[in-house]
Order: C-alpha cells, then structure tokens, then sequence
C-alpha cells in the first residue's frame, strides 16, 4: 500500500493504516526527539504524542511531505519541552545515555574550562555529541538535527519548523559552528579518519 | 580563527558544503578559499563536523509506538456509544418480546374463550312465538298437555310459582341466556330484556328436551340444564367472533415494526463482521 493510501485511509479512521505509517517513521521521530531532548525518556514520551497528535490531525494534512509534517509536530513538541525545561530545570541525578548506561561525565557536570586531554576520557561519541547538541538552543538544535543527522534539505527543513528558507541557512551555519567548537574539546573520540585529518593540518 | 571569520562568511561556508549558494556565489567563494587560509580551515572543520554527524547512526525507537484505540480515544467513544446502543437494543427486544406476548395471549385468549350460558328469561311474547314454534315442530295436533302456551305475563303469576313458570319456559323455549345481573336487572325493573343472541340452543332441540323431560306437576326433581344429554356443538356452544378495532390493527403493526426493525438491524451487523 502506497503512503498517500495509508494517508487516505487513516484520516477516515483506520488506525492499522495510520500504524503502518508509524512503523515507517518510528525511528525518525524518536531520532529527532532524542536529539533534541537529550534523554531517552522525554523522547519516548514525546514521540509517542506526536503520532497521537497526528492521528488526531491528520485531517488538516494538506498533501506535501508526510514527513515533514510529522517531523514538525514532534520538533513542535520538543520546542514546547524544553522551553518548559528551560522555566523548571529538571537534573537527573544519575543520566543514562541511549543505551540505558549511565553517563560518565555529563556536560552539567563538566568543568567549563576543560581540557582536550580530559575530554577524551568521555567513552563514547554519541554522548559527546549529545551533550554538545544539547548546548544549542533549540532553534539551532531543531535545524541541525534536520539537516544533518536526518539529511533533509533546506527546503524540507524549512517546511518542517515553519521558517524562511534564509532563516535555515543562518540557523544552520550557527548550529554547526558552535557545534564544532564544542567538539574540539572531544577531538580524540573522533573517528581517526577525521582525527588524522585534523592532526595533518595542524 | 572564529573572529577572523565573520558570521556571514560562516553562513556561505555552510551554505557551499550543501550547495546551496548560487553559481555567483559559489564562484566568489572559491576564490577567496583560495587565497584565505583561514578560510579554507574554516570550511574543513565545518565539512568535518557535517561528515561526524551525518555519520551517526539514527537511533533506533526503543519500542514499538504504534497506537491504540484506547490511546486516541477511539475505543472509549465507541464503547460508550455501543453501550448505550446495546442497553437501549436489549431493552426494546424485551419490550418487543413481552408485547409480543401479552399481544398473542390477548388474541388466544379472545378467539378461545366460552361465553357462559346461563339462565334467562325470554320475553312473554318471544315465549309465546317460540313456543308456538317448537310445538309445531313436534306435531301440531299433539295433545299433550305440558306443551300448553304459558301467556301468563310475569307480573300476574303468583309468587311461588314464579321459579316454576320460569324454568318452564326456560325447558320449552330455551331461547337464550341471561345472567344474573340481567335478572336481577330484570326483577328491578319490572321490564323484561331481550336475550343475547349468541348460545342460544334451537328450538328443536328445546322440543327435544321437552320429550325428555316431560314437564309434570312435580318439578323439583327436574335437573336444569341436562348435563348428561346436553351435547355442545358448533351451533349451540359458539365462539364470539373476533372483533378487530384500531387499536388491535395498531398493536399488531407496532409489533411488526418492532421485530422487522430487529431483523434489519442483525442481518446488518451479520453483515460487517468479517
């Protein structure tokens, strides 16, 4: 069955039709939940709102991109998240990582002024990556997730968060900068491909 | 190097790495890398981090997030909706089965039911012609002395011989029944009233009755009706006939209503279930 039939028949009710679309995207939304919440728990809750809210509104679904749409409901409910994060912060004593092991070395916990050789101590690049991800405010976070770990285009990006294609561009480029200043701290988890390519430069 | 570099030469940068800058642009930009060092850093480390995320993997979904009738508040609806259509379903099929019931029981019981015969007393006039009648029919020039015409009016018998004259006349005659609340009717009015005119037993039978029964002097010992000889028929025992009105008609079509609206509704629900 096509995805414009899934589409079709879900808005009429069928919720196996709708499941079968959830199936499909299941791992994007929780991608991008997990990237932009940064713990596991928030985007379980969270992805699973948005293929509730979906379901509900699948009405108002104009055509375009099915995905795009729901990646916009589930960018819109991490918007909300962590703006109430923002208003109550919330710290877990004892964060896990998406693995379900617990996190070393959280970036809360980090010293601010931390040394490269410190920074290597973190064991896995994901949770660096993670944390740095986290340090974005979710504006940037929203457009890097989409453009870099789901490889949208800009125009899809642009479609799910509702902005000016400009606005991607600039949000992006930030995005990265940032993100790459972070990273220098954890240069040694880097692959070695990257790694190396660094090291001859410099 | 990230002060040397101005936030729009950021943007560009970013912007080549997805090709996305116009071929002006792009041109303009190619041609400064070439000659800015810092630049050309800037770009590398840009590409590196574009090249370590894309290179995670995404995150599989830890479970399953298909959804529930329960979690978007479709089974809760319909359950509630199929609750009240179900009380209201079983209660209009026990309603339709105990109408169905009275109404069938009122219709036996109608079509079944005896009316009971009972004493009655005839008019003087009607006595006489019907007396007249049965003594022809058993011979006119019969001399019997029992079957004389009593033209005696109620009124001017004697009081102890009422009971007699109107057994009498009851045993020649027996041209119909009253009942009691008739008689009594009858013994306060002074007037006499017609008898119904269902169970009536002819007049040959009542000449019948009358050879039998011979009527004497002594009547005490006359047993009234005959029970031993008295043989109902399709005649002399009859049925009061089935008087239909609206009311019956509207009953019977309600019903019908009720039990086509029954069978409807379950062959379409046969239906959807696969």
């Amino acid at each position: 069955m096509q995805e414009t039939e899934l589409i079709e028949a879900a808005s009429k009710g069928d919720l196996n039709s709708f499941n079968h679309l959830v199936l499909q995207y299941q791992n994007l939304l929780y991608t991008q939940a997990y990237r932009m919440m940064g713990e596991p728990d928030s985007a379980e809750d969270l992805t699973q709102e948005a293929f509730i809210i979906a379901y509900r509104k699948l009405h108002t679904f104009r055509g375009g991109s099915f995905k795009a749409w729901l990646m916009r409901i589930a960018t819109n409910l991490c918007y909300d998240e962590l703006r109430r994060y923002k208003r109550r912060p919330v710290t877990a004593l004892d964060p896990l990582d998406q693995n379900q092991e617990e996190i070393e070395s959280p970036h809360w916990l980090t010293d601010p002024g931390e040394s490269p050789e410190e920074a290597v101590e973190r064991q896995e690049l994901a949770n660096a990556i993670q944390d740095c991800l986290n340090q974005l405010s979710p504006e940037y976070k929203a457009v890097v997730v989409l453009v870099d770990f789901q490889e949208m285009d800009y125009s899809e990006a642009a479609q799910v968060v509702g902005t000016p294609l400009g606005t991607i561009k600039s949000r992006l480029a930030r995005a990265r900068t940032r993100l790459k200043d972070c990273l220098l701290g954890v240069w040694e988890l880097l692959p070695a491909s990257l790694r190396l390519m660094r090291e001859s430069e410099l | 190097m990230n002060d040397q570099i101005n936030p729009n030469d950021w943007e560009a940068l970013s912007a080549y790495l997805d090709g996305q800058l116009s071929t002006r642009e792009q041109n303009r930009l190619e041609k400064r890398l070439r000659s800015d060092k810092f630049l050309n850093t800037a770009l590398l480390d840009l590409q590196k981090v574009k090249t370590l995320l894309r290179s995670q993997p995404m995150i599989k979904a830890p479970r399953n997030f298909m959804l529930t009738p329960e979690m978007v508040g479709q089974k809760t609806a319909s359950r509630s909706k199929i609750n009240i259509f179900g009380n209201l379903r079983m209660a209009s099929i026990l309603a339709t089965i105990l109408f169905l019931v009275v109404f069938l029981g009122d219709l036996v019981f109608q079509f079944s039911q005896p009316i009971p015969m009972m004493v009655a007393q005839a008019p003087a006039k009607e006595v006489e012609m019907l007396t007249v009648e049965s003594r022809d029919d058993l011979g006119a020039g019969s001399e019997d002395e029992s079957l004389e015409i009593f033209e005696a009016p109620e009124a001017e018998l004697p009081e102890e011989a009422e009971f007699e004259a109107e057994a009498e006349l009851a045993i020649e005659t027996d041209i119909g029944i009253m009942t009691e609340s008739e008689t009594e009717d009858q013994d306060q009015k002074g007037e006499v009233k017609k008898p119904r005119p269902t169970a009536t037993i002819l007049p040959t039978e009542a000449a019948d009755l009358v050879s039998e029964y011979p009527i004497t002097e002594e009547r005490d010992d006359l047993e009234f009706p005959p029970k031993e000889n008295f043989q109902p028929s399709d005649s002399s025992y009859p049925i009061r006939e089935a008087a239909w009105g609206f009311l019956d008609w509207v009953k019977l079509l309600l019903a019908l209503i009720a039990l086509s609206t029954g069978i409807v509704y379950f062959l379409l629900k046969s239906r959807k279930v696969p």
